[in-house]
Protein backbone atom coordinates (compact mmCIF):
# COMPACT_ATOMS: atom_id res chain seq x y z
CA UNK A 1 0.00 0.00 0.00
CA UNK A 2 2.74 2.25 0.67
CA UNK A 3 4.48 1.28 -2.08
CA UNK A 4 1.39 2.73 -4.34
CA UNK A 5 0.83 6.05 -2.42
CA UNK A 6 4.44 6.62 -3.53
CA UNK A 7 4.15 5.78 -7.28
CA UNK A 8 1.11 7.49 -7.18
CA UNK A 9 2.77 10.49 -5.35
CA UNK A 10 6.07 10.10 -7.44
CA UNK A 11 3.56 10.30 -10.53
CA UNK A 12 1.90 13.56 -9.86
CA UNK A 13 5.24 14.64 -9.28
CA UNK A 14 6.85 13.25 -12.19
CA UNK A 15 3.95 15.02 -14.50
CA UNK A 16 4.07 18.35 -12.78
CA UNK A 17 7.98 18.53 -13.87
CA UNK A 18 7.32 17.45 -17.49
CA UNK A 19 4.71 20.79 -17.67
CA UNK A 20 7.35 22.89 -15.89
CA UNK A 21 10.15 21.87 -18.08
CA UNK A 22 7.64 22.10 -21.25
CA UNK A 23 6.40 25.42 -20.18
CA UNK A 24 10.52 26.62 -19.91
CA UNK A 25 11.96 24.79 -22.47
CA UNK A 26 9.03 25.69 -24.97
CA UNK A 27 8.36 29.08 -24.03
CA UNK A 28 7.60 32.13 -26.65
CA UNK A 29 5.78 35.66 -26.05
CA UNK A 30 1.99 34.27 -26.50
CA UNK A 31 2.12 31.68 -23.68
CA UNK A 32 0.15 32.43 -20.63
CA UNK A 33 2.23 30.58 -18.29
CA UNK A 34 1.33 31.58 -14.77
CA UNK A 35 -1.82 29.44 -14.15
CA UNK A 36 0.10 26.75 -15.35
CA UNK A 37 3.15 27.50 -13.40
CA UNK A 38 1.05 27.74 -10.38
CA UNK A 39 -1.61 24.82 -11.20
CA UNK A 40 1.90 22.47 -11.54
CA UNK A 41 3.49 23.56 -8.44
CA UNK A 42 0.38 22.78 -6.74
CA UNK A 43 0.41 19.36 -7.73
CA UNK A 44 4.12 19.46 -7.15
CA UNK A 45 3.62 20.42 -3.60
CA UNK A 46 0.49 17.60 -3.28
CA UNK A 47 2.47 14.73 -4.55
CA UNK A 48 5.41 16.13 -2.07
CA UNK A 49 3.39 15.83 0.73
CA UNK A 50 1.94 12.11 -0.35
CA UNK A 51 5.63 11.11 -0.84
CA UNK A 52 6.49 12.47 2.77
CA UNK A 53 3.68 10.68 4.04
CA UNK A 54 4.58 6.97 2.27
CA UNK A 55 8.05 7.76 2.91
CA UNK A 56 10.12 5.83 6.04
CA UNK A 57 10.42 8.23 8.71
CA UNK A 58 13.99 10.30 8.40
CA UNK A 59 13.83 11.08 4.69
CA UNK A 60 14.20 14.28 3.85
CA UNK A 61 11.92 15.89 1.02
CA UNK A 62 14.45 15.35 -1.93
CA UNK A 63 14.89 11.64 -1.11
CA UNK A 64 11.34 11.55 -0.44
CA UNK A 65 10.76 13.45 -3.99
CA UNK A 66 13.48 10.98 -5.84
CA UNK A 67 11.92 7.93 -4.17
CA UNK A 68 8.80 8.20 -5.53
CA UNK A 69 9.36 10.09 -8.57
CA UNK A 70 11.91 7.67 -9.96
CA UNK A 71 9.52 4.94 -9.04
CA UNK A 72 6.68 6.52 -11.26
CA UNK A 73 9.74 6.65 -13.71
CA UNK A 74 10.19 2.48 -13.91
CA UNK A 75 5.89 2.65 -13.97
CA UNK A 76 5.90 4.75 -16.75
CA UNK A 77 8.69 2.68 -18.59
CA UNK A 78 6.99 -0.79 -18.17
CA UNK A 79 4.00 0.30 -19.63
CA UNK A 80 6.64 1.06 -23.34
CA UNK A 81 6.43 -2.55 -24.48
CA UNK A 82 2.85 -2.16 -24.48
CA UNK A 83 3.01 1.12 -25.92
CA UNK A 84 5.51 -0.75 -29.03
CA UNK A 85 3.23 -3.51 -29.87
CA UNK A 86 0.43 -1.03 -30.44
CA UNK A 87 3.28 1.00 -32.24
CA UNK A 88 4.24 -2.48 -34.47
CA UNK A 89 0.34 -2.92 -34.91
CA UNK A 90 0.11 0.59 -36.84
CA UNK A 91 3.23 -0.17 -38.97
CA UNK A 92 1.67 -3.63 -39.77
CA UNK A 93 -1.30 -1.93 -40.75
CA UNK A 94 0.56 1.03 -43.23
CA UNK A 95 2.87 -1.73 -44.47
CA UNK A 96 -0.20 -3.63 -45.91
CA UNK A 97 -2.11 -0.37 -47.28
CA UNK A 98 -3.90 -1.21 -50.71
CA UNK A 99 -2.43 1.13 -53.23
CA UNK B 1 28.39 16.36 -6.76
CA UNK B 2 26.95 12.76 -6.31
CA UNK B 3 26.09 11.17 -10.15
CA UNK B 4 22.65 10.92 -8.94
CA UNK B 5 22.58 14.92 -10.26
CA UNK B 6 23.96 13.84 -13.63
CA UNK B 7 21.13 11.41 -13.97
CA UNK B 8 18.40 13.78 -13.19
CA UNK B 9 20.33 16.64 -15.26
CA UNK B 10 20.49 14.19 -17.88
CA UNK B 11 16.46 13.52 -17.94
CA UNK B 12 15.63 17.24 -17.26
CA UNK B 13 17.59 17.76 -20.81
CA UNK B 14 16.11 15.33 -22.47
CA UNK B 15 12.58 16.66 -21.40
CA UNK B 16 14.10 19.88 -22.60
CA UNK B 17 15.56 18.88 -25.87
CA UNK B 18 12.27 17.04 -26.99
CA UNK B 19 9.93 20.14 -26.48
CA UNK B 20 12.25 22.19 -27.64
CA UNK B 21 12.62 20.19 -31.24
CA UNK B 22 8.78 20.14 -31.06
CA UNK B 23 8.85 23.86 -31.75
CA UNK B 24 8.24 25.46 -34.83
CA UNK B 25 11.45 26.27 -37.32
CA UNK B 26 10.46 30.13 -36.24
CA UNK B 27 11.89 29.03 -33.27
CA UNK B 28 15.92 28.82 -33.72
CA UNK B 29 16.23 26.45 -30.31
CA UNK B 30 14.43 23.92 -32.33
CA UNK B 31 17.34 23.21 -34.05
CA UNK B 32 19.48 22.42 -30.68
CA UNK B 33 16.78 20.69 -29.23
CA UNK B 34 17.14 16.67 -30.41
CA UNK B 35 20.65 16.96 -29.68
CA UNK B 36 19.99 18.10 -26.65
CA UNK B 37 18.03 15.50 -25.73
CA UNK B 38 20.59 13.20 -26.98
CA UNK B 39 22.89 14.77 -24.61
CA UNK B 40 20.16 14.12 -21.73
CA UNK B 41 20.14 10.33 -22.96
CA UNK B 42 24.11 10.25 -23.23
CA UNK B 43 24.25 11.60 -19.66
CA UNK B 44 21.61 9.11 -17.75
CA UNK B 45 22.56 6.21 -20.32
CA UNK B 46 26.89 6.80 -18.97
CA UNK B 47 26.18 7.67 -15.47
CA UNK B 48 27.40 5.54 -12.94
CA UNK B 49 25.25 3.74 -10.15
CA UNK B 50 27.18 5.26 -7.23
CA UNK B 51 25.40 7.60 -4.91
CA UNK B 52 21.44 6.72 -7.06
CA UNK B 53 19.27 5.02 -4.14
CA UNK B 54 17.40 2.11 -4.89
CA UNK B 55 14.29 3.16 -6.82
CA UNK B 56 16.57 5.15 -8.83
CA UNK B 57 19.28 2.62 -9.49
CA UNK B 58 16.25 0.15 -10.61
CA UNK B 59 14.89 2.94 -13.09
CA UNK B 60 17.94 3.27 -14.22
CA UNK B 61 18.83 0.08 -15.02
CA UNK B 62 15.31 -0.36 -16.85
CA UNK B 63 15.67 2.27 -18.85
CA UNK B 64 19.05 1.32 -20.15
CA UNK B 65 17.47 -2.64 -20.85
CA UNK B 66 14.46 -0.27 -22.40
CA UNK B 67 17.04 1.26 -24.99
CA UNK B 68 18.51 -1.71 -26.15
CA UNK B 69 15.70 -2.89 -28.09
CA UNK B 70 13.86 0.68 -28.03
CA UNK B 71 16.42 2.16 -30.17
CA UNK B 72 16.01 -0.28 -33.02
CA UNK B 73 12.43 -0.34 -32.08
CA UNK B 74 12.27 3.23 -33.51
CA UNK B 75 14.73 3.21 -35.93
CA UNK B 76 12.47 -0.43 -37.68
CA UNK B 77 9.86 1.97 -37.17
CA UNK B 78 11.63 5.15 -39.20
CA UNK B 79 12.30 2.69 -42.53
CA UNK B 80 9.00 0.58 -42.10
CA UNK B 81 7.40 4.05 -42.47
CA UNK B 82 9.95 5.09 -45.23
CA UNK B 83 9.23 1.90 -47.02
CA UNK B 84 5.45 1.84 -46.97
CA UNK B 85 3.17 2.37 -49.83
CA UNK B 86 2.78 6.49 -50.16
CA UNK B 87 0.77 7.63 -53.14
CA UNK B 88 1.20 4.59 -54.96
CA UNK B 89 5.20 4.27 -54.30
CA UNK B 90 6.00 1.01 -52.59
CA UNK B 91 9.94 0.51 -51.61
CA UNK B 92 9.56 -3.33 -50.95
CA UNK B 93 13.51 -3.72 -49.83
CA UNK B 94 13.19 -0.41 -47.65
CA UNK B 95 10.04 -2.10 -46.06
CA UNK B 96 11.63 -5.65 -45.24
CA UNK B 97 14.84 -3.70 -43.91
CA UNK B 98 12.37 -2.08 -41.19
CA UNK B 99 10.86 -5.06 -40.90
CA UNK B 100 13.67 -6.98 -39.82
CA UNK B 101 15.33 -4.14 -37.65
CA UNK B 102 11.25 -3.97 -36.31
CA UNK B 103 11.60 -8.01 -35.51
CA UNK B 104 14.76 -7.88 -33.81
CA UNK B 105 13.66 -5.65 -31.64
CA UNK B 106 10.90 -7.35 -30.65
CA UNK B 107 13.33 -10.76 -30.21
CA UNK B 108 15.76 -8.11 -27.92
CA UNK B 109 12.56 -7.15 -25.51
CA UNK B 110 10.93 -10.65 -25.35
CA UNK B 111 14.74 -12.27 -24.63
CA UNK B 112 15.27 -9.21 -21.75
CA UNK B 113 11.83 -8.73 -20.35
CA UNK B 114 9.11 -10.54 -18.02
CA UNK B 115 5.80 -10.78 -19.57
CA UNK B 116 3.75 -9.51 -17.29
CA UNK B 117 5.58 -8.52 -14.28
CA UNK B 118 4.81 -7.16 -11.27
CA UNK B 119 4.90 -3.63 -12.57
CA UNK B 120 1.74 -3.89 -14.20
CA UNK B 121 -0.26 -2.32 -10.78
CA UNK B 122 2.85 0.30 -10.73
CA UNK B 123 2.48 1.07 -14.33
CA UNK B 124 -1.52 1.17 -13.94
CA UNK B 125 -0.96 3.98 -10.77
CA UNK B 126 1.76 5.89 -12.82
CA UNK B 127 -1.06 6.19 -15.42
CA UNK B 128 -3.90 7.21 -12.99
CA UNK B 129 -1.33 9.65 -11.63
CA UNK B 130 -0.44 11.32 -15.21
CA UNK B 131 -4.13 11.25 -16.26
CA UNK B 132 -5.01 13.53 -12.81
CA UNK B 133 -2.16 15.67 -13.87
CA UNK B 134 -3.28 15.94 -17.44
CA UNK B 135 -6.79 16.45 -16.54
CA UNK B 136 -6.29 19.17 -14.03
CA UNK B 137 -3.78 20.90 -17.06
CA UNK B 138 -6.73 21.00 -19.53
CA UNK B 139 -8.89 22.55 -16.72
CA UNK B 140 -6.82 24.97 -16.46
CA UNK B 141 -6.06 25.97 -20.28
CA UNK B 142 -9.87 25.94 -20.74
CA UNK B 143 -9.89 28.44 -17.58
CA UNK B 144 -7.43 30.60 -18.82
CA UNK B 145 -8.48 30.59 -22.56
CA UNK B 146 -11.91 32.01 -21.37
CA UNK B 147 -10.47 34.51 -19.62
CA UNK B 148 -10.64 38.21 -21.54
CA UNK B 149 -7.65 38.64 -23.92
CA UNK B 150 -5.94 42.08 -23.10
CA UNK B 151 -5.97 44.81 -25.73
CA UNK B 152 -2.30 44.50 -26.51
CA UNK B 153 -1.64 44.94 -29.97
CA UNK B 154 0.75 42.69 -31.75
CA UNK B 155 3.36 43.95 -33.53
CA UNK B 156 3.54 43.26 -37.04
CA UNK B 157 6.33 41.37 -39.01
CA UNK B 158 9.62 41.78 -39.26
CA UNK B 159 11.91 42.54 -42.47
CA UNK B 160 13.16 38.77 -41.66
CA UNK B 161 10.26 37.10 -41.10
CA UNK B 162 8.44 38.54 -43.98
CA UNK B 163 11.15 37.30 -45.89
CA UNK B 164 11.09 33.95 -44.08
CA UNK B 165 7.02 33.49 -45.01
CA UNK B 166 7.75 34.55 -48.38
CA UNK B 167 10.37 32.14 -49.13
CA UNK B 168 8.04 29.28 -47.43
CA UNK B 169 5.14 30.15 -49.65
CA UNK B 170 7.13 30.46 -52.77
CA UNK B 171 8.31 27.09 -51.88
CA UNK B 172 5.38 25.08 -51.64
CA UNK B 173 3.19 27.40 -54.05
CA UNK B 174 5.52 28.66 -56.79
CA UNK B 175 5.72 25.93 -58.81
CA UNK B 176 1.75 25.73 -59.01
CA UNK B 177 0.46 27.24 -62.46
CA UNK B 178 -3.23 28.03 -61.22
Amino acid sequence: MVEFLLTFSGSLMLGSLLVLINIKAAYHPYHKTIPLIASSLLILGSGLYLSLIASPEGDTALTAMRQATSLAINGLLATLPAVFALVTLMMLRISARPQ
Amino acid sequence: MGWWLQWWIGLFLMVSGFSMGRMGPAFSRSKIGYPLALFGLGLVFFSTEEGLISNEQIASETMRQTLYWALPGLFGCYIVARGSPIYNVTRPTTLAIGWVILLFSWYVLLTNYDLPGPDVVSSAITIAGLIVVFIAHIFIIRLVETLPRSNETIPPLSEIEKTYVANVLNRHLGDRED
